[in-house]
């Protein structure tokens, strides 16, 4: 044992054998601990279909290999790929010997990572998450450092969106066509199952789509590929959820050519790190595959993950001075109880059929047809001619009474005094309402989708230099979107209408108006519309690899419609809200194209670049899709450039990474909502306040930067670490901005949209990501199967979410007189617009791990702890856009305590994560 | 090969380094400068004495100042000869409201405006006037042997709605240069009856283009 190399790099000697005819290569793979051979492990030569499982005695052989350089993978769930470059003369079988196979501590560490990120940024009740992108093991040591040590700061490579990856399982695109984003709890929890992936970086070429310019990830369930035998887990952390426990078996392919995977997982907590955030989630994955002869195989796939977890507010800096870091002011006690009024709960299971058609050595096509359905609901509190029940809300802060936080009249404020929902004042108020209806009540927001996808990817060798990738996509989605009323809270019925509208305007539906909601009929009020949505896409793609020079070129195109469907009549938009809008089509396209140069077996220069198109979100097609059929004319399709160069060494001891890029996005549209005050002209605040949807158009930005990752193995046990991102993501033109304003509303105007010209966002910083991050870290690995690892980070230039609204010429306009405000400092308005930068930080992160292995068994366990020093930190926050003007926004800073100050989201302190496995 | 290197570095270092913004690249929103801007939404009690930074509240003539007046939550600034206390009436009044100094020069196109309106006013010889000065020197009892040049602003006449205000109209002040004072006189009398009018002005604003 002890002899054996525990090193990241194999062992092997490369002995050629003589052979009459074949031209190949042949290899036994055994597992580093045990030394014994691997069966069902997939070996794979690079760039072609040459793809062969390991025998029962771990041997593989391929016959038919291109003559010249090769690079062969070797992969196993659970374990290290190992890629191995190979050189291939005619007419002889290589034997390549021992393939050492190494267990994926990372993988351990991945299960911790996705509690961390697993969490909602933003004030918005989009169905998918908006957790850093992408950030997931690889092999590459700077994308390490972004995903286990940056994603608790919620860094962003290269600072893009997760919008801007693309997320696949069998090739068929996860991510949502509302708002671009992946929505991760649909497989979460299911890690061992899920562990089977492919990721390329930036807009480097993946076999299964065009992607993008973040990357893609490319998750595959065939049940042939996972190695054979089962594995037990349960783990304990103190962050979203407080406790975990899975279960996997996978059979590998037996002689009748049948292979099945089960997998099933809990995760739950009573209380997460943040104050009333609870958890509960079950998911259950299988796979059975049917290998018919050596050309057809047939792969179902289930997976089903529910997903129910109380959310945690961002707070003012105020809100946070009284109430503490870890306070959430969505929750109230009820019968002893701590119950959250913000619940996302998440149902949507995938079943996944899938083909797979080998026609020869060097050709095959993957055909899947998926069927997804389910719900996604996001809870809240409604009332009616009642008190906002938020303790938050600014009427019960000391602030809006001016008084200092700390002082002795800030303890008798409403907020100081309960700072929790009232969950029994609410059942008293609808208790005892004159006529028995409700006036707070508990609904969700809800999306139910229902969507088919079918895709067939081709993959084909065509000469020894050129491979051809190809695929067409299909997705049909239809998306009920309503509200949906959970608890009456006590009273006996709910009426739907809207009280902030006169006369019709209260109506949510005037084709059925005065509707009485009870407890025991239709429950769906407020709104209700269906958003249909077709989108088909066909991409090919060309790969050259010489001895010098790789290159490829890749081109798509995407064809994108949608339409949206009122079920209501609404009373605002008599006439634009029931029935079908007009169909909004986009068509898209996109080119992109990459050369490595291969100076030598160690070092590389690698460029890519990237044009394409990329067609609005409904979100911003559709922003008043709740109540009309309004379409945003300016919601145009995104251009986009980008482009990165690199440079690679890959030695024994060195692997180094040096990345420059570039990217720009123009014409980009964002909607957003909230509540606004002082933002429409006239007098009196019944005319100036307004619940509001805020488009964006015409958005540039510009991201660009350096990346740097260097590993380097001081000895056989010890390695060390680095990693370096320098980032300037900036908006980079003033857009234009649109308010919708419901109440302006008439049959003569049915889209009462307000042009507020151009806001001068020019030069602010996208907010979402430190656009600096450094990491230093060391580890070390024992021959006895323990290992530790210390890393320290620093975080810099995360920035505030600026509110365009506020940076638009309506911020010097007196609502009084139409005019500009007299009295403009502009050293003043510099100063209130200026963006806030929060803290730059410290992270220490510490990890370890070990495993035994008894009569085949293996015991082991994980350990780590984030944020050891317990620093706090800011992870993000936005503008409130209510004192939309100068002079208030003036009055309100110029308080101490702003009434209407920044929200902010905050990092985890110090947090643990321990994971115990038994595998056999 | 060391080449190579070198280039790659000074590829990710300049694309890095090209059009980096510093973080005062902010442009402000568009808005109409002022020369000169009040409200006199100062935080004054109603009815009290105008006391303004900058600007002169003097009774050249009798007792009477301009006051701060508040209606419907807008504050302006009023001038009257009137008073119910038989001794407290003057047989002349003459008040001036005289602006902080203004520099003529720094700008371009300066463009008077505010928004005026009376109450009572029976008499053409109960007046407001505007004028404006390049020789006074700030000193109020200076002030007679300052030159004051008559401004022409579109002033409510006796037969307007009492306490409606009216746009003065854009006056033209792009001839002016040196330092200038900008004053609203107002003649009345609080002992004879046609001229114990007020007058109310608000919004005064100088505009101009930069």
């Amino acid at each position: 044992m002890r002899k054996l190399v525990l090193s990241v790099l194999l062992s092997m000697q490369a002995l050629i054998a003589f052979s009459q005819a074949s031209t190949g290569l042949t290899g036994k793979v055994v597992d580093a601990k045990s030394q014994r051979p691997m069966q069902n492990v997939e070996v794979s030569v690079a760039n072609t279909n040459l793809t062969e499982l390991t025998n029962i005695n771990g041997l593989f052989t391929f016959k038919e290999v291109a003559v010249g350089e090769q690079i062969i993978r070797v992969r196993s769930t659970g374990f290290k790929d190992q890629i191995i470059p190979v050189s291939i003369k005619q007419g002889q079988v290589l034997d390549i010997g021992m393939v050492v196979l190494e267990e994926d501590i990372t993988s351990e560490q991945q299960l911790a990572l996705i509690t961390i990120t697993e969490n909602d940024l933003g004030d918005d009740n989009s169905g998918s998450e908006n957790t850093a992108g992408l950030l997931q093991a690889t092999r590459d040591q700077f994308q390490q450092s972004a995903a286990f040590n940056w994603g608790q700061a919620r860094f962003r490579i290269r600072g893009f969106d997760n919008e801007y990856g693309v997320t696949m399982i069998n090739g068929i695109t996860m991510n949502k066509i509302y708002d671009g984003r992946p929505q991760w709890s649909n497989w979460g929890g299911l890690n061992d199952a899920t562990r089977n992936q492919e990721f390329t970086m930036g807009s480097a070429p993946s076999d299964y789509t065009f992607g993008s310019i973040l990357g893609t990830q490319e998750i595959n369930t065939r049940a042939s590929i996972y190695r054979p035998g089962t594995r037990v887990s349960f783990s304990g952390t103190n962050t979203n959820y407080s406790w975990r426990t899975m279960a996997t078996h996978a059979s590998g392919m037996d002689k009748n050519g049948w292979a099945y995977v089960v997998s099933a997982s809990r995760r739950w907590a009573k209380e997460g790190y943040f104050e009333g955030t609870d958890y509960d989630a079950y998911s259950v994955f299988a796979s059975v595959e049917k290998r018919f002869n050596e050309h057809h195989s047939l792969n179902f796939t289930s997976i089903y993950a529910r997903n129910s977890r109380g959310k945690n507010s961002p707070n003012t800096a105020e809100v946070n001075a009284i109430a503490g870091e870890e306070y959430n002011s969505y929750w109230g006690w009820q019968n002893g109880k701590k119950r959250n009024s913000r619940d996302k709960d998440v149902e949507e299971p995938i079943n996944m059929l899938t083909h797979y058609w080998k026609f020869n050595d060097k050709t095959s096509l993957q055909t899947n047809v998926a069927y997804q359905t389910g719900s996604v609901g996001n809870s809240r509190l409604d009332y009616q001619d009642a008190r906002n029940p938020d303790p938050t809300y600014y009427r019960n802060l000391p602030s809006y009474y001016g008084y200092a936080v700390g002082s002795d009249q800030a303890q008798n404020t409403p907020f100081a005094q309960n700072p929790q929902i009232n969950w029994d004042f609410l059942y008293f108020a609808n208790q005892n309402t004159e006529e028995g209806n409700s006036v707070y009540v508990l609904y969700e927001d809800r999306t139910d989708d229902t969507q088919w996808s079918a895709n067939s990817i081709l993959n084909s060798q065509l000469s020894d230099n050129i491979a051809l990738n190809a695929g067409v996509n299909f997705r049909k989605l239809k998306s009920h979107n309503f509200q949906y009323l959970l608890d009456f809270l006590g009273g006996d019925f709910y009426k739907d209408i809207d009280p902030f509208g006169t006369g019709d305007q209260q109506q949510s539906d005037l084709n059925n108006p005065n509707r009485i909601i009870k407890p025991d009929g239709d429950r769906t009020f407020g709104y209700n519309y269906n958003l249909e949505a077709t989108v088909a896409d066909a991409f090919t793609q060309f790969k050259f690899a010489y001895r010098d020079f790789d290159f490829y070129l890749a081109q798509n195109f995407t064809r994108t419609e949608y339409q949206r469907e009122g079920l209501y009549r609404n009373g605002y938009y008599a006439n634009n809200s029931f029935g079908k809008s007009k169909s909004v089509v986009f068509e898209n396209f996109g080119f992109k194209g990459g050369l490595t140069y291969k100076l030598n077996g160690q070092n590389y220069f690698v460029f890519n670049g990237l044009y394409m198109t990329k067609a609005p979100t409904m979100r911003n097609v559709f922003p008043n899709a709740r109540l009309s059929n309004n379409i945003m004319e300016e919601a145009v399709s995104e251009n986009i450039v980008s482009t990165d160069g690199s440079y690679v060494i890959r030695t024994p001891k060195l692997k180094a990474r040096l990345t420059g890029y570039y990217a720009k996005v123009k014409n980009a549209t964002e909607t957003s909502f909230f509540f606004a005050e002082g933002i429409f002209e006239g007098e009196g605040s019944d005319e100036t306040d307004a619940f509001v949807a805020e488009t964006v158009t015409n958005l540039d930005k510009k991201y660009m930067g350096g990346e740097l990752g260097i590993e380097y193995q001081l000895t056989p046990t010890i390695k060390i670490m680095g990693s370096a991102a320098y980032g300037q993501y900036i908006y980079d033109n003033n857009p234009n901005v649109y308010l919708n304003q419901d109440a302006a509303a008439t049959p003569d105007n049915p889209n009462p949209l307000v042009n507020y010209g151009v806001s001068k966002m020019k030069n602010y910083r996208l907010p979402g990501s430190p656009q600096q991050a450094y990491s230093v870290g060391v580890e070390y690995r024992d021959p006895h199967f323990w290992w530790v690892g210390v890393n320290g980070n620093y975080l810099a230039d995360n920035y505030l979410d600026v509110s365009p609204i506020l940076r638009t010429d309506n911020f010097f306009r007196d609502p009084a007189t139409g005019d500009s405000f007299l009295d403009i400092d502009p050293a003043r308005a510099r100063q209130l617009l200026k963006q806030e930068q929060f803290d730059n930080f410290y992270l220490v992160n510490l990890t370890g791990g070990k495993s035994w292995k008894i009569d085949g068994t293996t015991f082991g366990f994980f350990a780590s702890i984030n944020n050891l020093l317990d620093e706090k930190y800011r992870t993000g926050g936005f503008e409130q856009a209510r004192n939309a003007n100068y002079r208030g926004l003036d009055a309100d800073v110029a308080s101490g305590t702003p009434v209407f100050g920044p929200r902010y989201f905050q990092g985890y302190g110090r947090t643990y994560f321990v994971n115990l496995y038994v595998q056999f | 090969m060391k080449t190579f290197k070198i280039f790659g570095f000074l590829l990710a270092a300049s694309a890095v380094l090209t059009s980096c913004v510093g973080e005062d690249d902010i442009s402000l929103p568009n808005y109409a400068p002022t020369l000169l801007g009040e409200d006199f939404e100062s935080g004054a009690a109603d009815n009290t004495v105008l006391d303004l930074a900058g600007w002169e509240n003097f009774n050249e003539v009798g007792t009477k100042v301009w006051r701060n007046q508040i209606y419907s939550g807008n504050t302006y600034a009023e001038f009257s000869s009137f008073t119910n206390d038989p001794l407290d009436k003057d047989p002349v009044n003459i008040g001036w409201l005289i602006s902080p100094s203004l520099n003529m020069d720094a700008q371009q196109a300066e463009v008077l405006s505010f928004e005026v309106s009376q109450s009572y006013v029976s008499s053409a010889a109960n007046k407001l006037e505007v004028f404006i000065s390049t020789d006074y020197d700030g000193n109020v009892a200076n002030i007679g042997s300052a030159t004051w040049q008559p401004l022409t602003a579109n002033i409510p006449g006796t037969d307007a709605t009492f306490f409606e205000f009216q746009d003065s109209g854009d006056i033209d002040l792009s001839g002016f240069t040196g330092t200038a004072y900008l004053a609203f006189k107002v003649v009345g009398s609080g002992q004879d009856p046609n001229l114990d009018g007020s007058y109310q002005i608000d919004n005064v604003k100088i505009t101009y283009q930069n």
